[in-house]
């Protein structure tokens, strides 16, 4: 008796194991999918009744013979054809199996295959009233219970003779109950868990779509054509923009406010998704309004962060630099934000970030007091504006590429094309990041300035013979920009003083050493530089002489700075990387 | 820069014509110098066709007043030009020479 109960459990685990495979497959094939997306074609629909019903012929095949009567699982083919493709389904797996038993006889060939047929009508009726969901677990199990009890209930009412009738219920009904519920359950679960995995592609699939939905608002708001003005020659423009695949909400843009005047700005906003896209499109055309209305970046910004505190329930914020280059003289006047300082890389390979001016980010609290400050941008200069999506562009080891890098690929390609300068910087994060997922945003926006302004620049040596040669060059720019005489003379006497003062006092060597002069005319104001590698000295350091004195007590020295200090209008003196450097200004329609 | 010399009685007149910059003043310094070394003291420099003066010049003719001074004589300038004279104005010496509009003026001052 124990071994016949062995056999029959061993028999019952290999049934349930071909029930697992054929559970497996069927699920995962292409024609379930489209059911179970309740595209009920001619096509799937026969791929479900020939495979249940195949199965259902299988399950009387594989019965487990219990003294003479064969406990089988041939309803659970039909009974899962029709609770997931609908009476239909049900029917035709169900005629499959039931034909198939009834031509094989015996005493219960009737009730078996009434049954089977039942089985599969009634699951899809449950079909029909679930509208095609799916009933679950515990509802499948359940149902194959009562099919099962009713399949003995049929067996009694219908096999003849019926004693042995009787006989084979008595040998069969447990086992075939516990097969057949079993065998649901397992396909049940198998299909749940289908279904929960189609669930959560499908949200899968939704966040994506938002996030794409959030990059198509940015990338159509931000400038892409290039070159955007053909036929504007002063500067070269290009900027770039990656979104991270969680959108950051970085933007950029540039436009006229007039002939003359090129804004610049770019900002990154707090948060990532459709709302970072939707609050950096209300900024950027909070700014472009504005700007519009003709004022200084530092009001500007100051407007637009009056205006995103107030409807700002979300809370988010915005970091933005914006700047109003004068395309005729290079001046360049800017505000920041709470953003990172653009690099200023001059024609001669010098690498700076832009001073910073006060100021946070926008968004955050009304009445923010922004500064403002001016620099001049030469002949060969680039201005690069970036994001943080650059400098904190990380490796797989969460190493940063950082201000340093930055600063190193401006220092070799910073002269380059604006477009060849933001491709090469994008490719060397790309190289740094060697395949780190980026996420965050990356914006860079480069300008070089083309106008050959109204500038000078000449190298001499530190020698006093060159003086003739720095005043034939002060005279020639002179006449070519009509420069009055007197503040020639006023330039010439200025630069000869500081001339001296370096070849006289700069050097303890006896070297040969450079001095660099350079002069521009801005707005009718003359701006000289002169820039030397001597040993530090600001000229504005030095005393002034006591003009009182009589003519025995007045010293010799210490004239010079002060006729420069006289004759020019402005003296600014910085040492920077081992150089001196004085800066003198003259306004020109003053007289003299 | 050219410097003409001439005598008119016991003053020496010195005309200068160009610039007087750090390279051209050392010129001067030198004439003037020897002048003192031969016993000149008395001193005017006409600066009709003098077109710059920087603090390098100004220094020499300081330096020569003061020289000048001190062996009992003088050194006093004529026809500053407006450039020239604002640099003197600015440099305080309008206080400290004696400029006159014109040579003959000057050599009668002495």
């Amino acid at each position: 008796m124990a071994g016949e109960i062995v056999n029959t459990l061993i028999s019952l685990i290999k049934s349930m194991c071909v029930v697992v495979v054929v559970a497996y497959l069927m699920t995962r094939s292409k024609f379930y999918r489209e059911i179970l997306n309740k595209k009920l074609t001619f096509d799937n629909l026969t791929c479900l009744i020939m495979a249940c019903g195949l199965f259902s012929i299988y399950g009387t095949l594989s019965g487990i013979n219990i003294v003479g009567a064969y406990a089988n699982i041939r309803d659970l083919g039909p009974a899962i054809a029709g609770l997931v493709g609908g009476p239909v389904a049900g029917l035709g797996a169900a005629l499959i199996g039931a034909i198939h038993r009834y031509s094989l006889g015996g005493v219960t060939a009737l009730p078996c295959a009434l049954s089977t047929i039942i089985a599969g009508l009634a699951a899809g009726a449950i079909y029909k009233l679930k509208k095609g969901e799916f009933i679950g677990v515990q509802g499948a199990v359940l149902f194959a219970f009562f099919i099962e009890s009713l399949h003995m209930g049929l067996t009694l009412l219908l096999g003849r003779p019926y004693d042995q009738a009787l006989i084979v219920v008595k040998q069969v009904a447990l086992p075939m109950i516990l097969a057949n519920t079993l065998g649901m359950s397992i396909f049940a679960f198998i299909i749940v868990n289908l279904i929960k995995e189609r669930t959560t592609e499908a949200e899968k699939e939704m966040i994506e779509s938002e996030l794409k939905v959030a990059r198509e608002i940015q990338m159509s708001i931000v400038p892409k054509m290039f070159p955007p003005f053909p036929d504007r020659t002063e500067f070269d423009i290009y900027a770039i923009l990656e979104p991270a695949k969680e959108v950051g909400g970085d933007f950029y843009d540039f436009f006229f406010l007039d002939d003359d005047h090129l804004c610049l700005t770019i900002g990154d906003v707090s948060g990532k998704g459709v709302p970072a896209s939707l609050f950096m499109a209300v900024t950027k055309t909070l700014i472009k309004a504005e700007a519009s209305r003709a004022s200084e970046p530092d009001q500007i910004l100051s407007i637009v962060n009056d205006k995103l505190c107030l409807d700002n329930d979300s809370g988010m914020f915005v970091t933005v630099f914006l700047g109003v280059l004068n395309v005729r003289s290079g001046v360049f006047n800017y505000s920041n934000g709470g953003h990172n300082p653009p690099y200023f890389v001059r024609s001669g390979g010098d690498v700076e970030p832009l001073p910073k001016t006060e100021g946070i980010a926008l968004g955050v609290m009304e009445e923010i007091p922004y500064g403002r400050n001016t620099i001049k941008i030469r002949t060969g200069d680039t201005l690069l504006l970036y994001t943080d999506g650059v400098t904190e562009a990380a490796d797989k080891d969460y190493k940063l590429f950082d201000e340093e890098r930055l600063e190193e690929v401006l220092r070799h390609a910073g002269s380059d094309e604006p477009k060849n300068l933001g491709l090469h910087l994008l490719d060397e994060i790309r190289k740094f990041a060697n395949g780190a997922e980026q996420s965050d945003d990356i914006t860079i926006l480069a300008l070089k300035y083309l106008l050959e302004s109204r500038d000078m620049s000449m190298q001499v040596k530190n020698d006093l013979s060159e003086i003739e040669s720095i005043c034939r060059n002060v005279e020639e720019f002179g006449e070519t920009h009509q420069i009055p005489p007197d503040v020639i003379f006023n330039l010439n006497l200025s630069l000869e003083e500081i001339f001296v003062n370096i070849v006289s006092y700069g050097y303890e060597d006896k070297n040969e050493h450079f001095v660099k002069i350079s002069m521009s005319l801005v707005d009718d104001e003359l701006i000289v530089e002169v820039e030397d590698d001597g040993r530090q000295f600001n000229p504005l350091e030095m005393p002034e002489p006591d003009l009182e004195q009589t003519l025995e007590e007045r010293a010799v020295g210490g004239l010079g700075i002060h006729l420069v200090r006289n004759l020019m209008d402005e003296l600014d003196y910085k040492r920077t990387d081992g150089r001196n450097i004085l800066i003198m200004k003259k306004k020109i329609n003053q007289t003299g | 820069m050219q410097i003409t010399e001439n005598k008119r009685g016991a003053v020496t007149v010195l005309e200068l014509d160009g610039r007087l910059d750090t390279v051209t003043s050392a010129d001067l310094n030198k004439k003037i110098m020897s002048l003192l070394s031969n016993g000149e003291k008395y001193f005017v420099l006409d600066l009709a066709r003098l077109t710059y003066v920087s603090s390098a010049g100004l220094r020499v003719l300081l330096m020569g007043a003061k020289k000048s001074a001190g062996a009992g004589g003088r050194m006093v300038l004529a026809n500053l030009r407006d450039m020239v004279q604002e640099v003197f104005d600015i440099a305080g010496f309008t206080n400290i020479f004696s400029i006159y509009t014109s040579q003959d003026e000057a050599i009668s001052s002495f």
